[in-house]
């Protein structure tokens, strides 16, 4: 007991720091991850390259968006959770306990599968991140600054005010980037983010995708291969939990190493 | 074989029949309530609305219990609001699932408890506090009646608020604190505004109960015929439309039983309408999730 | 070591004890001396004033001037409280109330108590949006305690106040001279009968309306009006349907006698909507697989009710139903002009003769309190009344919890 208030009052420490070679965004080393009792990732070894769209493939349940949600700690969110091992974002680790989950998320946006506005009006959803953030900037200025760069400006500038929740399920998807843009995060991680979506409005967030690495650093997790080919520039295998290849999208796709990887990209796959 | 389709339409009028009978026993309370009441409201009219109850002068007022009902109602609301509220955000958003498992059953269970029980413990130990506390009159007072409301209005607004909560997609509650918001900064600008019409449903619903509540005030609030005085005193003591019935209906004879029946139809119509609004704001929460994604 | 968090937990150690010391005076009306109060202020505000100043020294950033101000207005409060008199007399406004000065110093020292405690997160999370957190929790966690408390009261006391009257004779004795002696015999034989005799009308009504609302009912006009049917009765206060009960079934089905048969009507309209509810939820809860299962194997849909959906929703339909029991078996103004006359009715002789009940029994002991030696006996009726209800309401709960993961 009097441990445990010494132990509170100790003075927050540093955060541990490595630094990790130009270039490399983010890290994992050996990272393993319990939903209860069975292992959903076992032993992950994986680079993000800065400014550069990394898919992560695979069948599903076989952990991608397990995987996916760790670079932003999202799993805290359920109870059942343990993990093993460290993440390293620009240096810092992550997992260390002294670590911020709220700070992370800050640097690191999410878009979800499916597209989950807030039921406000457009303006108001993506001011929201600026608001908790105690970010100082001007509402109208980030609104349109963000709404431009998620390409949808032009199709909502007049309805700002209107509910979030009367757009199209595109438009509904592309507003959840602009939100994510808000924060001025530095990686964004998407999950499957056009499953919902019908083609056309596919292609406009593909796009999208194409225009945000200039200046993010993007982790998509998709189930689609052609799309993972299109808009990646590194590509993750994974299988039952484990990675099983990572290397550049081209060679992935042309000549992989792993004949699992292989049967799976040739769609030979049971 | 005929039989066996014609049985099945028979099954299926009957199931018909038996759930119709809600909509039969709803329109007989009122048509019952209203032939004993007619009388009353031939002979008096707007009489009724008025404030002063006089039998001796054959005045028959009800207004200080209409005014008594929403009084203590109001103030059950003040005290049940707050700490409802706060107790469903822990049931909903903050308690880990064992603990859940244990207090909300325990919630209930104040439910259970007869009101007669509330009204007698209200009277015996919390008038008697009060009276030595604040040197009153009496031990009745709309100060007790209010706690002993706000009280007994607790479960139903923490279970329907706590509902209404749960109700809220994850994936929205995820969004937030994807965005970097705490987990009390998605509860307060997230989970709370897209529960709202729930929460205002639950509200709404203690509200109803708190002015349908009869033993437990009857026992507390004096049943005295008369505005409190100056009339947001809570210490003095007063009648609402509950306790007014409860109690004359053993004592009275003649037209004053119909214009008890009056106050039950005044009763009646103010809580069936709240019912309504409440139902609808419900199906609202739940509309807007469930239709849209 | 963290001055900050060393302070700060200081504060909240303080405001708390402050906060308990101010909730056993006024709970216990002990007298209270100014200085006490105002000490605990001055103590307060004083750390509140370190906590703002070592913030200010350490960090140079001034959100410590938010805890400062507060430490201020406590101090204020303390300061203040030296005007009010010894016994405030609000007789001359007409409000006839004398309350004690004791009772403001044991007020303001259970409400700054408790403001203290939650500010002092602040300094400790080193005025971050986690320490808005922390804070909002922590009042979070105290409304969930104060929304127990009462139950805990009510359930202390009476069953302390209780225990002592409930003996053999007091379970099986006739009422004699009012309550006065005598036991509550009668009573709780005509609490049992009146409920059993309500679960067999209540039963295949509020079964049958789930059944059509939940089997048959598509959406529709009908359907609409039978749900809000549903609603409005059981958002009904008791005292309305006691009238109804009183001007239908007793004046016009019953002759105007008062009887068991008309109590138990009323109160199955009472509980129709709780049964109505819970069986529909049981029913729902069957997958529609199963439905679909047996419509292809060429059952017709009374056959599959029967056979496929019923048996696994039977637990939660006792169990709905059992509630609506526990409600009845405690209500009063539902069957006080329906059912029973006063406390010499005797044990049940009949469903078209009056009855006793316990509820009935409580309120006419309450209104001899004070003109006769009866409270011992209330409490024992009221713990009784207690014991049955509850037991019921348990039961039913524990048997909803056992059975809730079928599916
Ligand atoms: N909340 C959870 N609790 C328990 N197991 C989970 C949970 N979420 C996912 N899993 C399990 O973890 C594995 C990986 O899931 P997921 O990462 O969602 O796969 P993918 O996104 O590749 O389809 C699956 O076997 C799934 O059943
Ligand atoms: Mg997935």
């Amino acid at each position: 007991m009097i441990n445990k208030v010494l132990e509170l009052l100790k003075e927050e420490k540093a955060c541990q720091r490595i630094s990790l070679p130009p270039g490399i965004k983010a890290k994992t080393s050996g990272f393993s991850l319990w939903y209860g009792s069975t292992k959903a990732l076992k032993d992950i070894n994986i680079e993000i390259k800065e400014n550069k769209v990394t898919a992560i493939i695979g069948p599903s349940g076989c952990g991608k968006s397990t995987l996916l949600r760790c670079f932003n700690r999202m799993n805290d969110t359920i109870v059942s959770v343990r993990t093993e091992g460290n993440i390293w974002l620009d240096g810092y680790d992550i997992y260390d306990d002294v670590t911020d989950c709220v700070d992370i998320r800050r640097k690191v946006g999410m878009v979800f599968q499916k597209p989950n506005p807030f039921p406000f009006s457009i303006a108001n959803n993506i001011y929201y991140g600026c608001q908790v953030n105690d970010m100082d900037v001007e509402k109208d200025e980030v609104v349109e600054r963000c709404l431009k760069q998620a390409a949808l400006w032009e199709e909502v500038k007049d309805r700002l005010s209107e509910n979030a929740l009367s757009l199209s399920g595109g438009q509904q998807q592309r507003l959840c980037i602009a939100r994510a843009l808000a924060i001025e995060p530095e990686v964004i991680l998407m999950d499957e983010p056009c499953s919902a979506l019908d083609p056309i409005a596919t292609a406009k967030i593909e796009d999208l995708i194409h225009e945000l690495k200039k200046d993010y650093t993007v982790v998509i997790v998709t189930h689609n291969m052609q799309q993972a080919a299109r808009v990646s520039d590194y590509t993750a295998y994974m299988y039952l939990g484990e990675l099983i290849e990572f290397g550049k999208t081209k060679q992935i796709f042309e000549k992989p190493r792993e004949e699992n990887t292989e049967k799976y990209i040739t769609g030979r796959f049971g | 074989m005929v039989s066996r389709r014609v049985k099945d339409k028979l099954v299926h009028l009957t199931f018909f029949g038996i759930a119709a009978l809600s909509v039969v026993i709803i329109s007989f309370i009122f048509i019952f309530l209203f032939i004993r009441a007619y009388p009353a409201i031939d002979t008096f009219g707007t009489g009724l609305l008025g404030s002063e109850w006089n039998v001796s002068r054959n005045k028959f007022g009800l207004l200080p219990a209409m005014y008594g009902s929403v009084f203590v109602a109001v103030g059950a609301l003040a005290v049940a609001v707050p700490l409802g509220l706060g107790a469903a955000i822990y049931l909903s958003e903050i308690a880990p699932e064992r603990v859940r498992m244990i207090l909300k059953p325990l919630i209930e269970l104040l439910a259970g408890i007869p009101s007669i029980v509330y009204g007698f413990i209200g009277a015996i130990l919390l008038g008697r506090y009060l009276y030595d506390t604040f040197g009153m009159r009496g031990v009745n007072s709309f100060l007790a009646a209010m706690l002993v409301l706000g009280i007994m209005a607790l479960p139903i607004i923490v279970s329907m608020s706590d509902d209404a909560m749960k109700a809220v997609p994850k994936d929205l509650k995820d969004a937030s604190l994807a965005l970097g918001a705490t987990r009390w900064q998605t509860i307060r600008k997230v989970t709370i505004p897209a529960a709202i019409s729930g929460i205002t449903s639950a509200v709404i619903m203690g509200m109803g109960r708190a002015i349908g509540e009869t033993m437990a005030v009857m026992l507390i609030i004096g049943s005295v015929m008369k505005m409190p005085v100056p009339f947001f005193n809570v210490f003095d003591t007063g009648n609402t439309l509950t306790a007014l019935i409860a109690v004359q209906m053993g004592e009275s004879h003649g037209i004053i039983i119909n214009v008890l029946f009056t106050a039950g139809i005044m009763l009646f119509t103010i809580v069936a309408v709240m019912s309504v609004i409440s139902d609808i704001l419900q199906t609202r929460t739940t509309e807007k999730f469930e239709g849209k994604r | 070591m963290s001055g900050r968090k060393l302070i700060a937990l200081w504060l909240f150690v303080v405001s708390v004890v402050v906060a308990l010391m101010g909730f056993w005076f006024m709970a216990t009306r002990a007298s209270m001396d100014y200085w006490v109060m105002a000490g605990s202020l001055i103590l307060i505000s004083i750390t509140c004033y370190l906590s703002g100043v070592h913030h200010y020294l350490t960090t140079k950033n001034r959100h410590g001037r938010y805890i400062i101000l507060y430490g201020s207005v406590v101090l204020m409060v303390a300061g203040l409280s030296i005007y009010i008199p010894d016994v405030l007399d609000l007789r001359p406004w007409e409000i006839y109330t004398r309350i004690p000065s004791d009772f403001f110093f044991s007020f303001f020292m259970l409400i700054i108590g408790i403001l203290s405690s939650y500010v002092s997160f602040r300094p400790f999370h080193n005025f971050t949006k986690e320490g808005a957190q922390s804070g909002a929790y922590y009042i979070i966690h105290l409304s969930i305690i104060f929304t127990l408390f009462p139950l805990f009261l009510i359930m202390f006391n009476i069953i302390t106040r209780g225990m002592g009257g409930i003996t053999w004779e007091f379970l099986t004795e006739d009422i004699v001279s009012m309550g006065e002696k005598g036991g509550v015999y009668p009573a709780i034989l005509g609490t049992l009968a009146m409920i059993s005799l309500t679960a067999i009308i209540v039963l295949p009504l509020g079964v049958g309306t789930a059944i059509y609302l939940a089997e048959y009912a598509r959406k529709g006009l009908a359907v609409r009006v039978i749900r809000t049917a549903v609603n409005i009765l059981q958002g009904t206060p008791s005292i309305v349907h006691g009238l109804f009960g009183y001007a239908f079934f007793v004046l016009i089905l019953f002759n105007g006698q008062k009887c068991l048969l008309a109590g138990a009507l009323t109160l199955a309209i009472l509980t129709l909507p709780i049964v109505t509810r819970s069986a529909e939820e049981a029913l729902n809860a069957v997958p529609g697989e199963l439905r679909d299962a047996s419509l292809a194997l060429g059952a017709t849909k009374w056959q599959t009710i029967k056979k496929v959906v019923i048996p696994p929703s039977m637990p939660g339909i006792l169990t709905g139903t059992v509630l609506g029991i526990g409600r009845a078996a405690g209500e009063t103004a539902p069957i006080m002009f329906t059912a029973v006359y006063f406390s010499g009715t005797g044990t049940p002789s009949g469903l078209l003769r009056p009855i006793m009940a316990l509820p009935y029994h409580l309120l006419s002991l309450y209104r001899l309190v004070g003109y006769r030696d009866v409270e011992p006996q209330a409490w024992a009726t009221a713990l009784l009344l207690l014991i049955i209800v509850l037991g019921i309401n348990l039961s039913a709960i524990i048997v909803r919890e056992k059975y809730r993961q079928r599916f």
